[in-house]
């Protein structure tokens, strides 16, 4: 069974299309990771799983049952996008109210909270007020709260806002623990890198469209392959190269220290580059295929708009 | 994966019950930490702080200089804002017999307490219930959770029904007994008998206590369909203040046909009412009083046009905390929460 399943999900407010015959898969027990601008349509996404919003159209289900469900919501732990807090509210007090909401006892709650701010990082803040954390504790207090009451699912819209890089790397490390204790995690961001490095799915949206779904590293080899024909050179004599490959008709382009070649035959093109190299007597530094990474993939998709 | 099964009905009915006594809990621990219950609380216990003021400044002028003089307050106690709350008690200090003094502090307390400085407090208080929720972005969160929306507005409702009642029992309770002290004496605590000081006590309470839930459930209602807590205050306490000077205004002008109308949504002017009619038995003087008011040809029309029935009274006090309270429960399951 999916753990999500989204299908012909259309959503409008008022004249704006925000979400237009969306279909999305999320297998159980990975990290999935959702990327696309601001606008793309990520967090309504995200609300409509989580039953928050009303789809215009379509179907969405949670492990098997329809989203927003009472019964499902037993199961998810969500992370907004932005999350303020009262300030006056201590922060074992604020889990203990979560985990109430999750059917926890007072003081099954209370245990559970302290244990999850230990693995957050907060030990010790129990009982300092949410207004006196920084924001980068704030955020680990609001990636605590998810995990009150064990959930299946959890869903994270960008988590790593406002951590540091040690931060951000221990939040990952966390979300990578999670996926292997079983659970499937839904994670929405604007920094690729991240997303790149901790999920095994990958969805790319844009203008309320999913332009492309699928394993993080089909997904770029699929565009890779098919948008074959770049590849960059960085050599020690680039204006000489740059002259030579010119005048045998290749389409170059440089970007600072890099010459990108462009040709629809990469076999002619890595022949013909060490006869350009000695000729212009260059040694070469570098020479690779472009579109390797989930940045380029998908700004090349983006730009392109699918 | 492993399914999780569905609760049954009567699993989802004691889970519900339980979880909502539980944030019932939270909530006061919540709500007491706010700054607009300190507010709240300061106000509420005005009243007795204002009578023993009165007292000293009756009786000890030399030592309240003294205490003017030690923290710097010099002309605080002939402030006229302060001699004007003051005069509401201290018309009684001295010139009362000990029977009058029960009716003047009725008279005096639901003057100061069924007013505009609690309508604003209590209004205050309760704007930013649902509205504060959506503003700071933790209603995402919480109704993300197995609870129902209708569970989230009612434990923050029985949370402020239960902190406010007790502190208009403690409030009053305390405001009375510094009163019938600094009449009496500092050894005598009631006006009259026991038994009738504390029925009086619990009618005041009462009355007064369902007056604040109606201002409080309409703030609700206004929380559930505005996004913001600031608008929410304003708004109620605009409609709350129109509802009670409405009718008023419309009869000196010649408007009493509406009046007749309005006058049901007078809060304070129906909580007063009932207070008036449940202790109009204790006072022979309030029975005088009320029978040359009565005698006065205009004000006669005048109170007459704003009269309910205690029954009727009672009735739509219950229905303004009900109904509002029911249309937020329904508004917040139905709305969006973006």
């Amino acid at each position: 069974m999916s753990a999500i399943s989204i299908c012909g999900l259309r959503k409008t407010f008022g004249s704006f299309t925000a979400l237009d015959n969306v279909d999305l898969e999320v297998p159980e027990g990975v990290c999935f990771g959702i990327l696309g601008p601001n606008g793309a349509g990520k967090t309504t996404t995200i609300k409509i799983i989580l039953g928050l919003l009303e789809p215009s159209e379509g179907e969405v289900r949670v492990f098997g049952e329809m989203a927003g469900s009472y019964n499902v919501r037993r199961r998810i732990g969500y992370l907004p996008e932005r999350i303020e807090y009262h300030n006056h509210v201590l922060c074992i007090d604020f889990l203990k109210y979560v985990g109430i909401l999750n059917h926890m006892k007072p003081l099954s709650a209370e245990r559970a909270a302290r244990e999850i701010l230990a693995w957050v990082g907060l030990e010790g803040w129990e009982s300092y007020p949410i207004g006196t954390l920084s924001a980068g504790m704030k955020q680990r207090l609001g990636l605590a709260q998810a995990l009150m009451g064990s959930p299946d699912l959890l869903i994270l819209d960008e988590p790593t806002t406002n951590l540091d890089p040690i931060g951000r790397k221990e939040i990952l490390d966390k979300v990578r623990e999670l996926v292997r204790d079983g659970k499937t995690v839904l994670i929405s961001s604007h920094i690729l890198s991240e997303v790149e490095a901790v999920s095994d799915y990958v969805g790319i949206i844009f203008r309320g469209r999913v332009l492309r779904q699928g394993k993080l590293k089909d997904v770029v080899q699929e565009l890779v392959r098919s948008k074959s024909g770049r590849c960059e050179l960085i050599v020690d004599k680039k204006d000489a190269v740059l002259s030579l490959l010119r005048e045998r008709g290749v389409d170059v382009t440089v970007d600072g220290e890099r010459i990108i070649i462009s040709s629809s035959d990469m076999d002619s093109v890595g022949k013909m580059v060490p006869k350009v190299l000695a000729e212009a007597d260059a040694r070469i530094i570098k020479f690779a295929p472009v579109g390797g990474t989930l940045q380029e993939v998908f700004l090349q998709l983006v730009s392109e708009g699918g | 994966m492993v399914e999780v099964a569905a609760l049954s009905l009567t699993e989802k009915v004691q889970i519900t019950f339980s979880q909502t006594a539980f944030m019932v809990v939270e909530e006061i621990k919540s709500l007491y930490k706010t700054k607009a219950f300190v507010i709240f609380s300061i106000l509420m216990f005005l009243p007795m702080q204002l009578i023993l003021i009165s007292y000293a400044t009756t009786n000890y002028p030399s030592l309240l200089a003294e205490v003017e003089k030690a923290f710097f307050l010099n002309g605080i106690f002939e402030n006229g804002a302060i001699d004007a709350f003051r005069d509401i008690f201290s018309s009684a200090m001295g010139i009362l017999t000990v029977q009058r003094g029960a009716t003047s502090f009725t008279i005096g307390a639901t003057t100061y307490y069924l007013n505009l400085p609690i309508i604003a407090i209590v209004t205050l208080l309760t704007c930013g219930f649902i509205a504060a929720e959506r503003e700071k972005g933790t209603l995402p969160v919480y109704v993300s959770k197995p609870v129902y929306r209708t569970q989230l507005v009612l434990s923050k409702f029985f949370a402020f029904a239960i902190v406010s009642l007790a502190l208009t029992s403690l409030t009053y309770s305390l405001a009375y007994f510094t009163y019938a002290a600094t009449l009496l004496g500092p050894l005598s605590l009631f006006f009259t008998g026991v038994a009738e000081t504390i029925n009086l006590l619990l009618i005041l309470i009462f009355f007064t206590w369902l007056f604040i839930l109606a201002v409080g459930s309409i703030t609700i209602l206004f929380s559930s369909l505005i996004d913001r807590s600031i608008i929410v205050g304003v708004t109620s306490l605009i409609v709350l203040l129109l509802l009670s000077i409405l009718p008023d205004m419309l009869t000196v002008f010649g408007g009493a046909g509406l009046s007749s109308y309005l006058k049901f949504f007078d809060i304070p002017g129906l909580a007063s009412q009932l207070i008036d009619y449940h202790s109009l038995g204790f006072f022979n003087y309030y029975q005088n009083l009320w029978n040359i008011i009565t005698m006065i040809g205009f004000f006669s029309e005048f109170i007459v046009s704003r009269m309910v029935d205690p029954t009727t009274a009672l009735a739509i006090i219950i229905l303004l905390i009900v109904v509002p309270l029911i249309a937020a429960c329904i508004i917040t399951e139905k709305r969006e929460v973006a």
